[in-house]
């Protein structure tokens, strides 16, 4: 599926990284991160303009973002329990309705970037939660960027390489979302632990 | 107590994915450096010149093209437009970046 997807590239442009991130901010199961690195590795070979790829992803994401937060607003509760029948998404639901509280700022900026694929549900959760308009969108263009310039980058960094970096992705995605809930499972612990 | 241990378990459980993910990425990354990366239909002349350090005239003379003029083109398409096999142009192409 890479192959395919790098060829439609350098084709299509910043158009294919658009509909790729925006994608992906709606839960739909696309490697948003793997067309990036493609992305700048295009720009680093002189194919399509660095201006123009940042641009296109970084509006997918935030329109993508945008969306999935107005769907939480409007759909609300009824949304997010349909989506929690399915076991996978009840899960990632439940993460991001955690964190809407104090911290839904911070939870919505990492979630963009960090542990990206609790994004798509923390845009419902931050909704339905009615979390400020202007304070979600702050933190999701923060982060978008955040994500944007890390792989855009790391595309541009390693083009000669691109094989190698995409090959390591998935798994180097997978020890951070463990890593990050360790993490919080750690401090759940420490907050627990006895007197 | 029995919420704790469920914790822990949890705790041990992620760190153990977490690192496990992460060896696995510095080894895939280290198997894959090794080898020299091959050329792929879904590259563009600019993106072999990138990777292979080949002059890109000598380039333009292989793909049978004018120097920067298939900008934003894939081999795969580069090969379609003069009727010839995709996988007979990657393989010249392979053998011009050959160490």
């Amino acid at each position: 599926m890479s192959a395919a997807l790098y060829a439609l590239v350098p084709q299509y442009g910043a158009w294919v990284v658009f509909a790729v991130t925006f994608l992906s901010c709606l839960a739909v199961p696309f490697p948003a991160s793997l067309v990036m690195l493609a992305a700048g590795a295009f720009v680093a070979s002189g194919d399509l303009s660095g201006g123009a790829v940042v641009a296109g992803a970084l509006a997918g994401a935030v329109l993508g973002d945008q969306l999935g937060y107005l769907a939480g607003r409007v759909g609300g509760r009824w949304l997010i329990a349909r989506l929690a029948r399915r076991p996978r998404m009840a899960a990632w639901l439940a993460q991001a309705e955690a964190r809407m509280g104090a911290r839904a700022g911070w939870t919505v900026f990492l979630s963009r970037w960090l542990v990206s694929a609790l994004g798509p549900y923390v845009n419902l959760a931050a909704g339905a939660a009615r979390i400020g308009w202007r304070r979600f969108t702050v933190a999701s263009v923060l982060g978008e960027t955040v994500w944007v310039g890390l792989y855009v980058g790391l595309g541009f960094a390693f083009a000669a390489r691109i094989d190698a970096i995409g090959a390591t992705l998935p798994s180097v995605l997978a020890a951070l979302g463990a890593g990050a809930v360790a993490v919080l499972l750690a401090r759940a612990l420490w907050q627990r632990r006895p007197a | 107590m029995s919420g704790r241990r469920g914790l822990v378990a949890a705790f041990v459980l992620a760190l153990g994915l977490a690192l496990g993910f992460a060896g696995h990425a510095l080894w895939t990354a280290r198997r894959v450096a090794e080898a020299p990366a091959p050329v792929e239909a879904w590259m563009t002349p600019g993106l072999v010149i990138e990777t292979y350090g080949i002059a890109p005239q000598v380039l333009a003379e292989v793909l049978g093209i004018a120097p920067g003029s298939a900008k934003g083109k894939t081999l795969a398409e580069i090969a379609e437009a003069q009727g010839i096999a995709v996988e007979a142009l990657v393989a010249r192409v392979q053998a011009a970046v050959a160490p």
